[in-house]
């Protein structure tokens, strides 16, 4: 299988909506102790309730679809995914060309937690930060939320071939800014004691967030840190 | 892989640091298009620092050499000066400097650019994209 083939599949792989499925039971072994979720989380497509549907009359009439548009040929329908700790979550989250569906693939991994892109001790302060620091600073955020903030990023990014001058984070530092202003707004917060629940809550609302601004930037962001856990993995 | 990883760590810190204490020398940083530049402060584990300019006085030539200068002993590694000013996402290309120690590659779109800043040369530049 060709590397750019093996990418598409586990890009596919780890966005479907049940990509926890296949996160083995035991991720928690591999991850830093401060870290909430598994590594692939970020890139499961998840359910929102505010997701259209195909409109009735369409052969996947009621199912979810993406925004504003029809479902595309042969993906898949966006579903609730259950609970990290269902029964079914079952095997490993170290990607393979042989993978199955259901199949127990913890007994065979031999990959030790170190060896892991995302989890070494010098990565674990790489990536984009869904609220650049710069955002905190400016609006004065107390030091319990911005250590919050400081750890919800995606770790390392795949470099990508894509045009270095791009000016779309400047863009979203400035979306950012404004979504954080309008939570603390609505919420009467005062922003120098801003809660570490209220930090973990505005980052839920930011990963709904309808802007483009954020959705794209941070969609962009988590592919290319997939993509870097992926080649990563692919090397040793 | 660590090794490789660590050494990345400090060469970006390192690197972050200098050219923050270079450009603060000509200009302001800011992240949201307020000031004269910024430069990304989220080390994504790449070889490069990345700096959106919003005031095209920091291409001067004496500006750039001495950004150049930093990376004496990195090769492999760039600064991308990314033109961003602000109220010209749309109606300008992408275009930038790439500093790298052997070279400055110049994707500066003279025709453009304000004509005070058309007569920028850069010594040891050849013409290039954010692809090169």
């Amino acid at each position: 299988m060709s590397s750019t083939a093996y990418l598409t599949r586990q890009l596919e792989r780890w966005t479907r909506p049940n990509a926890h499925l296949f996160v083995r039971p035991d991720w928690r072994r591999f991850v830093p102790r401060d870290q909430d979720d598994h590594p692939f989380a970020l890139y499961e497509n998840k359910y929102r309730p505010d997701q259209p549907r195909v409109p009735a009359g369409n052969p996947d009439g009621g199912q979810w679809t993406a925004d504003g548009g029809s479902r595309s040929p042969g993906s898949q329908p966006t579903i609730k995914p259950p609970p990290i700790n269902d029964p079914r979550v079952i095997s490993d989250a170290v990607p393979d060309n042989d993978w199955k569906p259901g199949a127990q693939y913890a007994q065979n991994n031999t990959r030790q937690p170190e060896e892991w892109g995302r989890v070494t001790a010098s990565n674990k302060g790489k990536g984009h930060h869904f609220v650049p620091n710069a955002v905190s600073e400016e609006l004065q955020i107390s030091d319990e939320a911005r250590r919050v903030f400081d750890k919800a990023r995606t770790g390392p990014l795949n470099d990508p071939s894509a045009n270095w001058y791009d000016n779309e984070h400047r863009q979203y530092n400035r979306a950012v800014r404004e979504e954080l202003k309008t939570y603390i707004d609505k919420n009467n917060i005062e922003s120098g004691r801003m809660t570490e629940a209220q930090a973990r809550d505005f980052i839920k609302e930011l990963h709904k967030s309808k802007n483009s601004a954020i959705r794209s930037f941070n969609l962009r962001a988590v592919r290319r840190h997939l993509r870097f856990l992926l080649l990563r993995i692919g090397r040793e | 892989m660590e090794d490789e990883d660590q050494k990345q760590e400090e060469v970006w810190t390192q690197l972050h640091h200098a050219v923050t204490e270079t450009l603060a020398q000509y200009g302001t940083k800011n992240a949201f298009g307020e000031g004269d530049y910024w430069i990304n402060d989220d080390n994504y584990g790449w070889a490069r620092i990345q700096v959106g300019i919003q005031n095209l006085n920091l291409y001067r030539p004496a500006i750039v050499h001495e950004l150049r200068s930093l990376l004496g002993d990195l090769p492999g590694w760039a600064i991308t000066m990314a033109v961003d000013v602000v109220g010209k996402e749309k109606s300008w290309p992408l275009m930038g400097v790439t500093i790298r120690k052997h070279e400055i590659i110049d994707g500066l779109n003279r025709d453009i650019l304000p004509e005070v800043f058309r007569t920028y040369h850069y010594a040891d530049s050849r013409p290039g994209t954010g692809y090169d």
